[in-house]
C-alpha cells in the first residue's frame, strides 16, 4: 500500500510537473508567427538597403556602348603586322568590355546577403522551438538574445540613413549636368556672337530664338534634377520605413519572448493587439510620422530592460574605453526629412 | 597626365583623406562618415571627366579615368563595409549566425530529447492505468 501511495505521488508530481512547463503551443505559435514576421519584414528593408547603397554610374544605352567601344577599339590598335595586337585575344576582349557596365556584386552586397541569412536563421530558431514542449523557455531565452541583437542592428541600420544617407542617383545626375553644361556653352558662345557688331539681322534673330529654346531646355533640366531628388529621396524614406517596420516587430519579439514564461495567452494576445496597432501606423507609409515612430520605438526600447542592458553590453563590446550611453546609442538626429513626402 | 578642371578639387578633397589616415587618432564612425562622404563628391566628378574624355576622344585619358573611377568605387564600397561593421549590422566574424547554430543544436537535442520523454509519458499513463 505504501509502495503504492509513493507511486501515485510520483505520477501526480510529473503530471503537475508537465501541466505546468507545458500547455503553451498557442503561445509558441505566436512567438513563430512573430519572428517569421520580423525576419520577413528585415529582409525586405535590407533589400531596400542593398538598392540605396548600390553605385551606379551614369546609364547609357547599348547602342551608345558599342558606339564607344568601336570608336575607341579602332583608335588604340593601329594597324600593326608584327605582332598583330589581334592576336591576344584576353586583351582584346578587356577592351570590348570595358565599357560595359559592372554588374558584379559589390563587398557591401554580399555582406548584406550574410546579413539576411541571420534574420532567417533567427525565423528558424523560432519554428523550430514550437516542436519543443518542456525545454521551450530556455531555449527561448538563448534565442531571445539573438532577435535582440537583430532588432538592434535594425534600429542602427535606420539611424545610420537618417543621419548620413547614400546618394544611389548621383550617375544620373552626372547626365543632368553635362546637359546644363553644353546648354551653358552654346548659351554663351551665341551671345559672343550676338554681342559682334558685323552681324546680320536675320542671324540675330535666329540667335534670339535659339537663346530662348537653351533657356527652356535649362529650366527642364532643372525641373528634371528636381524630380530626381524627390524620387531619391522617395527610395531613401522607403527603406527607413521598412526599416522602422521591422525594428517595431523585433521590439514586440522581444517583449513576447520574455512574457513566454510569466504570463497567460490572454495577455500576449493582447499585446499582440498592441502591436498590430503599431505596426499599422508604420504599414500606412505616413512619412511625416517616421521621427514621432522612431522616437516611439526608442521609447519601448528604453522600457526593455533586456534591451538596455544588450545596448550596454554592445557599447562595451565595441569600445571598451568609451563612455558612451545607451541614450546616445539610441538618439538620431536626421538630416534626411521625409516629412514632405505626404503619405497615402 | 593632367585630368581636367575637376583635378584639383579632387586632389583636395582626396588629401583631406590622407590627412585623417596620417592622423594618429584610431579611425571611427566619425572619420568613416566624412570619408564616404568625400568619396560619394569624388566619384560623380570622375564620371563626368570619364565621359568628356570619351566624347573628345582622348583615348588615353579614359583608360586612366576608368581605372581612376573604379578605384573610387571600390573604396566607397570598402568605407561603407566599415561604417557598417562600426555601428554592428555587418558582423565581424559571422559570430551572430555561429551562436544562432548553436542554439539550434541544442533545440535539434532537445526535440529529440522530447521524443523519448512523450514515450516514457506514455508508458507512465499506461502503468497508471494498471496500478488504479
Amino acid at each position: 500500500m505504501k509502495t503504492l501511495n509513493l507511486s501515485r505521488f510520483i505520477l501526480c508530481s510529473l503530471a503537475l510537473g508537465v501541466t505546468l512547463s507545458s500547455c503553451t503551443p498557442e503561445k509558441r505559435a505566436v512567438l513563430k508567427t512573430t519572428a517569421v514576421g520580423f525576419a520577413d519584414q528585415a529582409i525586405t528593408a535590407l533589400d531596400l538597403t542593398q538598392t540605396i547603397y548600390q553605385i551606379e554610374a551614369p546609364k547609357q544605352t547599348s547602342a551608345e556602348i558599342i558606339e564607344e567601344t568601336v570608336k575607341e577599339v579602332i583608335a588604340i590598335t593601329p594597324p600593326s603586322n608584327d605582332p598583330s595586337p589581334w592576336r591576344n585575344v584576353q586583351e582584346v576582349e578587356k577592351l570590348i568590355l570595358a565599357n560595359q557596365p559592372d554588374t558584379s556584386p559589390s563587398e557591401l552586397q554580399k555582406q548584406l546577403d550574410i546579413v539576411k541569412e541571420e534574420y532567417r536563421t533567427a525565423a528558424l530558431l523560432y519554428t523550430e522551438v514550437e516542436k519543443v514542449d518542456y525545454e521551450s523557455k530556455k531555449l527561448i531565452d538563448d534565442a531571445k538574445v539573438s532577435a535582440r541583437r537583430l532588432t538592434l542592428k535594425m534600429y542602427r541600420l535606420g539611424k545610420l540613413i537618417l543621419e548620413n544617407s547614400p546618394r544611389p542617383l548621383d550617375g544620373q545626375r552626372v547626365i543632368l549636368s553635362e546637359k546644363l553644361e553644353e546648354l551653358d556653352i552654346e548659351y554663351h558662345k551665341l551671345e559672343k556672337e550676338a554681342n559682334n557688331s558685323n552681324i546680320s539681322l536675320s542671324r540675330k534673330a535666329e540667335i534670339d530664338k535659339r537663346k530662348g529654346e537653351i533657356q527652356q531646355e535649362f529650366a527642364q533640366t532643372i525641373e528634371a534634377w528636381l524630380v530626381l531628388n524627390q524620387n531619391e529621396k522617395k527610395m531613401l524614406c522607403d527603406a527607413v520605413f521598412q526599416i522602422q517596420k521591422a525594428t517595431a516587430t523585433g521590439v514586440t519579439l522581444s517583449k513576447l519572448s520574455d512574457d513566454y514564461g510569466k504570463v497567460d495567452i490572454d495577455i500576449i494576445f493582447r499585446r499582440l493587439n498592441e502591436v498590430v496597432g503599431i505596426a499599422s501606423t508604420v504599414t500606412g507609409k505616413n512619412y511625416s510620422s517616421i521621427n514621432a515612430n522612431f522616437e516611439k520605438i526608442k521609447t519601448d526600447i528604453n522600457n526593455d530592460q533586456a534591451l538596455k542592458e544588450l545596448i550596454s553590453e554592445i557599447l562595451r563590446e565595441s569600445s571598451p574605453n568609451s563612455s558612451a550611453q545607451p541614450d546616445q546609442f539610441l538618439t538620431i538626429k536626421p538630416k534626411l526629412d521625409c516629412s514632405h513626402l505626404g503619405g497615402n | 597626365m593632367p585630368l581636367t578642371a575637376a583635378d584639383d578639387d579632387i586632389k583636395a578633397i582626396l588629401s583631406e583623406i590622407v590627412a585623417d589616415l596620417n592622423s594618429s587618432q584610431e579611425i571611427n564612425l566619425g572619420m568613416l562618415n566624412n570619408w564616404e562622404d568625400k568619396l560619394e563628391e569624388i566619384l560623380p566628378m570622375f564620371w563626368f571627366d570619364l565621359r568628356q574624355a570619351k566624347k573628345s576622344e582622348n583615348w588615353a585619358l579614359v583608360s586612366e579615368l576608368r581605372t581612376a573611377t573604379k578605384e573610387c568605387q571600390a573604396t566607397l564600397n570598402q568605407v561603407r563595409v566599415a561604417i557598417f561593421q562600426q555601428i554592428g549590422v555587418i558582423s565581424v566574424d559571422n559570430s551572430e549566425i555561429t551562436q544562432m547554430n548553436r542554439i539550434r543544436q541544442e533545440i535539434q537535442q532537445a526535440i529529440k530529447r522530447e521524443i523519448v520523454l512523450k514515450g516514457m509519458i506514455r508508458l507512465i499513463a499506461f502503468l497508471r492505468i494498471l496500478i488504479l
